[in-house]
């Protein structure tokens, strides 16, 4: 089981590695990978950061470092009251709308809204997508299923 | 539930057979490197699509950078629908940085890390086109791998991912100007953690994040405190 997602996680990186290793190579590979994972790419923070701030600005590494943090922690504070929502209701599948839901409760209403309206947008657009593609649905639905 | 399954395959269609077109189409980059692994199982033609990508998307990015400079002195306003775009230089500043600490972490899978760097270099110039860079800002599959871990039980809708993306994207402007405030405030040209510590401080809907990022105090204050709270071994 374990050397099974492993294996998951490293062909979802992109690269196929020998798993005839050690156990303790195994363990070592096994808290990078969950390390890595653990926080969105600094490079993608640092350049929202970036953007939003005016051009003169300056980010120190330590500032990008804390929020790589800071931003990971929102997605767990997030998600887990969406999850926990979910249980209550005894559904299995996490939705926009509980997204939504969450982002109001925990205080940033502010970001519920606009959310809301990006969802319906993009329900749409794949509203239009799914009638230009009728014919080939069936085969699809099925490649979703195994996945 | 089933309605927002079933579009999720005709995306990979067209993303597969017709490379050029989804440049222009709203379609996700981060599903782009799971479909075409999974199809063709070579490793060497995604590479070979995903640089000619690159190719395609330096004239764009020369006209975005004008676009961009009117939009981000408008600091009021909460401009989530910034293109983003990257310079050369920004892009190599940044790239550098992911490898220098992919090398840290990955000291002994040198092929794994290698590989790992292009990916990184990839994602970026990839999310760096204006339209589809507005849909994904991070890698989805990082997101999922977060939540998982969070509760291995629960599954996750692909519009809840696009959701968490876009929330987080606010949370990041919104949190990266109110910090800089504080930095202008103290007249300091680099914004640094204690700015981001004093927002965690000020702002109740910041107090999630208080026990990651507090205040940094000195050492002499906080014996003080420490003694006067009779934890001290006094």
């Amino acid at each position: 089981m374990g050397d099974n997602n492993i294996g998951k996680v490293l062909e979802r990186e992109g690269f196929k590695y020998n798993f005839t290793a050690a156990a303790s190579d195994t363990s070592a590979q096994d808290e990078v990978i969950k390390e890595q994972d653990r926080l969105l790419p600094i490079a993608n923070v640092g350049r929202i950061m970036k953007q939003i701030l005016p051009p003169n600005a300056k980010i120190s590494k330590e500032a990008k470092e804390t929020m790589q943090e800071c931003v990971s922690e929102f997605i767990s504070f997030v998600t887990g009251e969406a999850s926990d929502k979910c249980h209550k209701e005894k559904r299995k599948t996490v939705n926009g709308d509980d997204i939504c839901w969450a982002l109001a409760t925990l205080g940033f209403d502010d970001y519920s809204e606009p959310l809301k309206r990006y969802l319906h947008k993009y329900r749409e657009f794949e509203g239009e997508r799914a009638n230009q593609n009728k014919g080939n649905n069936n085969t699809y639905e099925n490649n979703i299923a195994n996945i | 539930m089933t309605s927002s399954n079933s579009p999720k395959p005709e995306k990979k269609i067209t993303k597969n057979t017709e490379i050029s077109k989804t440049q222009k189409k709203k379609t996700k980059n981060a599903e782009t490197p799971k479909t075409e692994k999974k199809k063709t199982k070579n490793a060497e033609t995604p590479k070979t699509e995903k640089k000619k990508t690159k190719n395609a998307e330096t004239p764009k990015t020369e006209k975005k950078k004008n676009a961009e400079i009117p939009k981000i002195e408008k600091k009021k306003t909460k401009s989530a629908e910034i293109p983003l775009t990257d310079g050369k230089t920004k892009r190599d500043r940044e790239i550098a940085k992911e490898e220098n600490k992919k090398k840290t972490k990955k000291p002994k899978l040198s092929n794994g890390t290698s590989k790992q760097r292009d990916e990184g270099s990839k994602k970026g110039v990839a999310e760096g086109k204006g339209e589809e860079g507005k849909m994904n800002v991070f890698p989805m599959n990082r997101i999922r791998t977060m939540i998982k871990g969070e509760d291995p039980d629960m599954r996750v809708s692909q519009e809840a991912l696009l959701a968490i993306n876009n929330a987080v994207e606010k949370f990041l402007e919104q949190f990266s100007q109110e910090a800089y405030a504080f930095c202008v405030r103290d007249r300091k040209k680099c914004l640094s953690y204690d700015h981001l510590a004093h927002v965690v401080s000020k702002q109740r809907r910041y107090d999630f994040l208080s026990d990651f990022v507090p205040e940094r105090v000195k050492a002499e204050d906080a014996l003080r405190e420490r003694s006067a709270a009779g934890t001290g071994g006094h």
